[in-house]
């Protein structure tokens, strides 16, 4: 019955928007993730990890708001010296803000080409800090956001919680499906971890974004 | 895209690199065994605690602990004054790189003070009355906290154990009277959450002392045992008998050494193979290891 009834939420949302100039979108994409951890009294050490990601976001011509919910997961590290860090692995949601800062739109996508002589062609990269409605290019930008985590040490029954501030720049390749495009990602992580002292990460992702509304034909927007 | 596909795939090699193993030797390394089995009122004695103590001290010794930074007791020699005396000594000589081991096997009580809070209990042996040797989470806690080594373990093999461990910052999905389930995860979630806000609690010893592992939740008991359920001999604590085959089971990597997540897992899923599928829901017990980011070589 819930599942019907967000459903019918979601159909409902999805056929108003175009009126409301916001894309809906979905992505399904993967992290991997260099974690640098210190406990107060221990040094620095580096652990692997990933997560797989599924993203909802609702966009605007100018920025972006995307929900996002995973799973994740990081390798102990190394034991030298005779210690190291647990590795652990839970859920958690992110909310984030992204901002489209230039594009690269070699057919004009998005842009009319009314007016401009056969042959000729739109620049490389505009200055446009819009999205591509359609046809290929690219669109580069930055985003910044929070998370909210829920961790199990491997090997053990201990959850923990803890919250996260993070950045990121993403570069979006549309592809020749309109509907699609892929999106990579190079995200900063702090996480606000009461067991640790420090605690962040660095990585790169690489993901699918599906555009469920209707994205406008050439020379639209 | 090429060059997004390298540098990503650069990029995880790099990672995996990172964490690779280095040199796990423990280094200088420092131990306390205590086992208690003979107190002074026949109704308490225990059949295999002092055995235990000199087992654990066997194997520290044999597993490259120097025999003079192995201190072991039994019975009538393991008093509360004593550890004190040997607590000193360690801590004389032991360095914040040291990794020093705590071991007990013996009696354990949980009790409810006035305030509605619970107290765990370990027993040394006192020449009169049992209850003047025990030694509460907090009291235990303050005598460890002399030794100034960064790296400690404590091993305890008694009932109720599992209380003397800090319950922060992760929240047992384990009952502390465990009956075979597991805590709901969503009420679990939500407990680890609220906690994240609250200010922590002293009293047992929390993750920034040691890690702890100990043979029972804090409302368990805990068993030692003549044979297991397929006759093999134990005359051990049940605890302890996993404990003693963990340096040639547990070693999880193949890499010579075990930590306290390795011998932690392995005693763990011992016990609910061996014993757990046998016993009533009343009686069965798990292993608990303290929560926090550290694991420790041990040997």
């Amino acid at each position: 019955m819930h599942i019907i009834s967000n459903f019918a939420l979601f159909a409902i949302l999805v056929s108003a928007v175009p009126a409301f100039s916001i894309d809906v979108s979905h992505s399904l994409s993967s992290r991997g993730t260099v974690g640098i951890s210190r406990m107060e009294g221990f040094d620095f050490k580096t652990q692997g990890g990933n997560s797989i990601e599924l993203a909802t976001l609702l966009e605007w011509p100018s920025f972006a708001i995307s929900g996002i919910l995973g799973m994740h997961g990081a390798e102990a590290t190394n034991l030298g010296g005779g210690w190291g860090y647990r590795g652990y692995e839970g859920a958690h949601a992110r909310l984030q803000m992204e901002f489209p800062l230039f594009s690269g739109i070699p057919s004009a996508g998005g842009v009319s080409t009314e007016g401009i002589p056969a042959g000729d062609s739109m620049p490389e990269e505009t200055e446009s800090r819009e999205r591509p409605r359609s046809g290929s290019g690219f669109v580069a930008g930055w985003g910044g956001g929070g998370g909210a985590f829920f961790s199990r040490y491997r090997e053990t029954e201990l959850l923990l919680f803890y919250p996260s501030a993070y950045t990121f720049l993403f570069f979006d390749w549309y592809t020749a499906f309109p509907r699609v495009r892929i999106r990579y990602t190079v995200p900063f992580e702090w996480y606000f971890r009461k067991d640790l002292a420090v605690s962040f990460s660095l990585g790169l992702s690489i993901g699918v974004v599906y555009t469920w509304t209707q994205p406008a034909g050439k020379g639209g927007k | 895209m090429k060059f997004f596909i390298l540098s990503f795939a650069a990029f995880i090699v790099l990672s995996s690199f990172l964490s690779c193993t280095l040199d796990p030797d423990p280094g200088e390394r420092y131990a306390i065994v205590y086992g208690v089995a003979r107190y002074i009122e026949p109704a308490n004695q225990l059949e295999y605690s002092a055995d235990d103590a000199l087992a654990v001290g066997e194997l520290l010794k044999s597993r490259g602990y120097p025999a003079d930074n192995v201190i072991v007791r039994t019975d009538t020699e393991a008093t509360k004054a004593q550890l004190e005396i040997d607590i000193d000594t360690i801590a004389q000589r032991a360095s914040s790189d040291s990794l020093f081991v705590f071991y007990y096997s013996g009696h354990g009580v949980q009790w409810k003070s006035l305030d509605g809070t619970d107290h765990e209990y370990i027993f040394l042996y006192h020449p009169v009355r049992t209850l003047e040797g025990g030694i509460g989470d907090s009291e235990l806690m303050q005598i460890l906290r002399k030794i100034p080594s960064k790296r400690k373990v404590v091993l305890l093999d008694s009932c109720n154990s599992g209380g003397f461990m800090g319950d922060f910052p992760g929240v047992d999905l384990i009952p502390a009277d465990y009956q075979g389930t597991r805590a709901d995860y969503l009420r679990a979630a939500q407990k680890a959450f609220v906690k994240y806000f609250a200010n922590v609690e002293e009293g047992d010893i929390p993750y920034t002392e040691a890690v702890v592992i100990a043979a029972g939740g804090a409302q368990e008991l805990t068993f030692e045992a003549d044979f297991d359920f397929k006759k093999n001999t134990i005359a051990h604590g049940i605890f302890t008998y996993y404990l003693l085959k963990a340096p040639t089971s547990a070693d999880r990597n193949n890499d010579g050494f075990i930590t306290t997540l390795e011998a932690y897992r392995y005693i763990r899923s011992q016990i609910e193979k061996d014993w757990n599928r046998y016993l009533s829901t009343e009686e069965v017990f798990l292993p608990r290891i303290s929560g926090g980011p550290l694991d420790l070589v041990i040997f």
